[in-house]
C-alpha cells in the first residue's frame, strides 16, 4: 500500500505538535515574582496566565503582594501533590495506547508481517546484500522522512500564524475522517480475518459508521471528556500500528532517533516551528487544536455541567465561581474574583498526539521484532520513566517542553541492551536450570 | 450560556427537552439492536447456503468447511 498525502499529513501535524506541553501548566506553582506579565499575580495555583485577565480585579489585588514565604512553601506542595497527580493522568493513556499496539501486534500477524510494501517517504529498501548497503538505506530513509516532517510542520506553522484557520481545520478534519474510517476499516477487516469470523458488509458498514462520526464529532466539536480522550487514544493506536507495518526495521530504529533529536530542537530552539505555534497560540490566548493534542482536563466551559473540570479561560466571561460566591449574579462581567473553593479545579496537562504515536511504535516495534516480552516491557517501563522525568522538568521549568527525546533515548538503551544483552542471558540460565 | 446561571423553570424545561432526546435515543438503540441481531443471526446461519450471494455480502470470509 502506498500511502497518500493525507496519511502523510496526520502523521506529519501529529508530529508537528509532538512536544507541545501546553505552557499554561506553568500556573502550576506561581512565584508572585515569576507570572508572566500579562496576568495577575494570584495565590491559587490553578490561575494562569489565559485566566489572568479574567482575575485581574479579583483576587490578584489582594493576592498580589502577598508572595510570601508561607505561601512559597505552600504553594510548593501543591506542585508536588498536582505534579505526582497529573504524572498519573498521562500514564493511563499511554499506557492504554502501549497496551492497545502491543495487544494487536502479538494477536494479529497481518501488522508484524514481513513485507516488502512500503510508504512512499521511505522509498530504500532493506533487502539489500550488505550490512552497509542496509545502513545507508535505512539512514537515506530517515533522511527523506524528517525532512518531510520538518516541512509539513514549518507549513503549519506558517499557516497558522498568517491565521488560515479554514485550512488547517479542512486538513485536519480530512486526516482525521482518514484515521477514523479508512484505517479502523482495514484493522477491522484484519481482526476479523485472525479470528476467522464471517462478517457482511452491511454490518461492518453500520459499525465503522458510527465509530467514525462518533470519533468526528467527539474531536472536532463536542463530546464528553474521556470519550474524546479514548477516540485519540485510539487513532493514535492506529497510526502506530500503521507505521510499524509500513516502515522498515533498521529504518524504524534511526527514525525514531532522529526524530527525538528533530523534536529537542523544534521545541526548545528559538526559532523552533513548534515553540513558534505555542508562544502564537498563547499570544492569541487560543487553545491549539484538539486534534492534535490529548488533554486531561476540559478545555470548554460553554454549556459544560462541570464546575470542577471548568478551565477558566480568559475568554470565558461567565464564572460559575462568581455565582458561588456571590449568589444571584445576573450580569456578566469579564473580570471575575476566585473564590477560596477553587482549590478544586484542574487543568491537566496536555501532551500531542505524536508523542503518542512514537511511544507505541516504539514498544510496538520491540513487541513485533523481539518476540519477546522481556525486551517488551523493558521498553515500557523505559518510556514511562522517560515521561515521569519529562514531567518534572515541565513541573521545573514550566514552559512547553518536547516529551519525545527522553523516554525514546530511554527506550532505544533499553531495547537495544535488553535485545542484546539480557535476553541471551536469561535464555542460557533457563536452558541450563540455573536459577540466580 | 451558562448552566447556574439560568432561573430554575428554564433549567426543568431544557431538563426536560434532553431528556425526551435521551428517551429517543435509547428506542433507537433497541430498535436497532434489534435490526442488528435479526440480520446477523440470518447472515450468520444462512451464508453458506446462499452460495455466491453470500460470498458477495461478505466482508470477510473465513477459511475451511462451513
Amino acid at each position: 500500500m502506498n500511502a497518500s498525502d493525507t496519511d502523510e499529513d496526520s502523521y506529519n501535524e501529529r508530529t508537528a505538535l509532538v512536544p507541545s506541553e501546553n505552557p499554561e501548566v506553568q500556573s502550576y506553582s506561581p512565584d508572585a515574582d515569576h507570572t508572566p506579565p500579562d496576568s495577575t499575580p494570584s495565590k491559587k495555583p490553578q490561575v494562569t496566565r489565559r485566566a489572568g485577565p479574567a482575575a485581574a480585579d479579583g483576587v490578584g489585588g489582594g493576592g498580589g503582594g502577598s508572595s510570601d514565604q508561607e505561601a512559597d512553601a505552600e504553594d510548593e506542595e501543591l506542585t508536588l501533590k498536582y505534579g505526582a497527580k497529573h504524572v498519573i493522568m498521562l500514564f493511563i493513556p499511554v499506557t492504554l495506547c502501549m497496551v492497545v499496539v502491543v495487544a494487536t501486534i502479538k494477536s494479529v500477524s497481518f501488522y508484524s508481517e514481513k513485507t516488502d510494501q512500503r510508504l512512499i517517504y521511505t522509498p530504500f529498501s532493506e533487502n539489500t546484500s550488505s550490512v552497509g548497503r542496509r545502513l545507508l538505506n535505512s539512514v537515506l530513509n530517515t533522511i527523506i522522512m524528517i525532512s518531510v516532517i520538518v516541512v509539513m510542520t514549518i507549513l503549519l506553522v506558517v499557516l497558522y500564524k498568517y491565521r488560515c484557520y479554514r485550512f488547517i481545520q479542512g486538513w485536519l478534519i480530512l486526516s482525521s475522517l482518514m484515521l477514523l474510517f479508512w484505517f479502523s476499516f482495514m484493522y477491522l477487516g484484519e481482526v476479523f480475518k485472525t479470528y476467522n469470523l464471517a462478517v457482511d458488509y452491511p454490518t461492518v458498514g453500520v459499525i465503522i459508521w458510527n465509530f467514525g462520526a462518533v470519533g468526528m464529532i467527539c474531536i472536532h466539536w463536542k463530546g464528553p471528556l474521556q470519550l474524546q480522550q479514548a477516540y485519540l487514544i485510539l487513532i493514535s493506536a492506529l497510526m502506530a500500528l500503521v507505521f510499524i507495518k509500513y516502515l522498515p526495521e533498521w529504518s524504524a530504529w534511526v527514525i525514531l532517533g532522529a526524530i527525538s533529536v528533530y523534536d529537542l530542537v523544534a521545541v526548545l530552539s528559538p526559532k523552533g516551528p513548534l515553540r513558534m505555534l505555542v508562544e502564537t497560540a498563547q499570544e492569541r490566548n487560543e487553545p491549539i487544536f484538539p486534534a492534535l493534542i490529548y488533554s486531561s482536563a476540559m478545555m470548554w466551559t460553554v454549556g459544560m455541567a462541570s464546575p470542577m473540570d471548568a478551565q477558566r479561560s480568559g475568554q470565558e466571561t461567565d464564572e460559575e465561581a462568581d455565582q458561588r460566591s456571590q449568589g444571584a449574579e445576573p450580569e456578566i462581567r469579564p473580570s471575575r474574583s476566585f473564590p477560596e473553593d477553587d482549590l478544586e479545579e484542574d487543568r491537566g496537562v496536555k501532551l500531542g498526539l505524536g508523542d503518542f504515536i512514537f511511544y507505541s511504535v516504539l514498544v510496538g516495534k520491540a513487541a513485533a521484532t523481539g518476540g519477546d516480552w522481556n525486551t517488551t516491557l523493558a521498553c515500557f517501563v523505559a518510556i514511562l520513566i522517560g515521561l515521569c522525568l519529562t514531567l518534572l522538568l515541565l513541573a521545573i521549568f514550566k514552559r512547553a517542553l518536547p516529551a519525545l527525546p527522553i523516554s525514546i533515548a530511554f527506550g532505544l538503551v533499553f531495547y537495544f541492551s535488553t535485545d542484546f544483552l539480557v535476553q541471551p542471558f536469561m535464555d542460557n540460565l533457563a536452558a541450563h536450570q540455573f536459577y540466580i | 450560556m451558562n448552566l447556574e446561571r439560568l432561573p430554575n423553570e428554564e433549567k426543568l424545561s431544557l431538563c426536560r427537552k434532553y431528556y425526551l432526546d435521551v428517551k429517543r435515543s435509547a428506542l433507537g438503540l433497541l430498535l436497532w439492536t434489534a435490526v442488528l441481531t435479526t440480520w446477523i443471526t440470518i447472515f450468520q446461519h444462512f451464508r453458506a447456503e446462499w452460495g455466491e450471494v453470500g460470498d458477495y455480502l461478505s466482508f470477510t470470509i473465513p477459511l475451511g468447511i462451513p
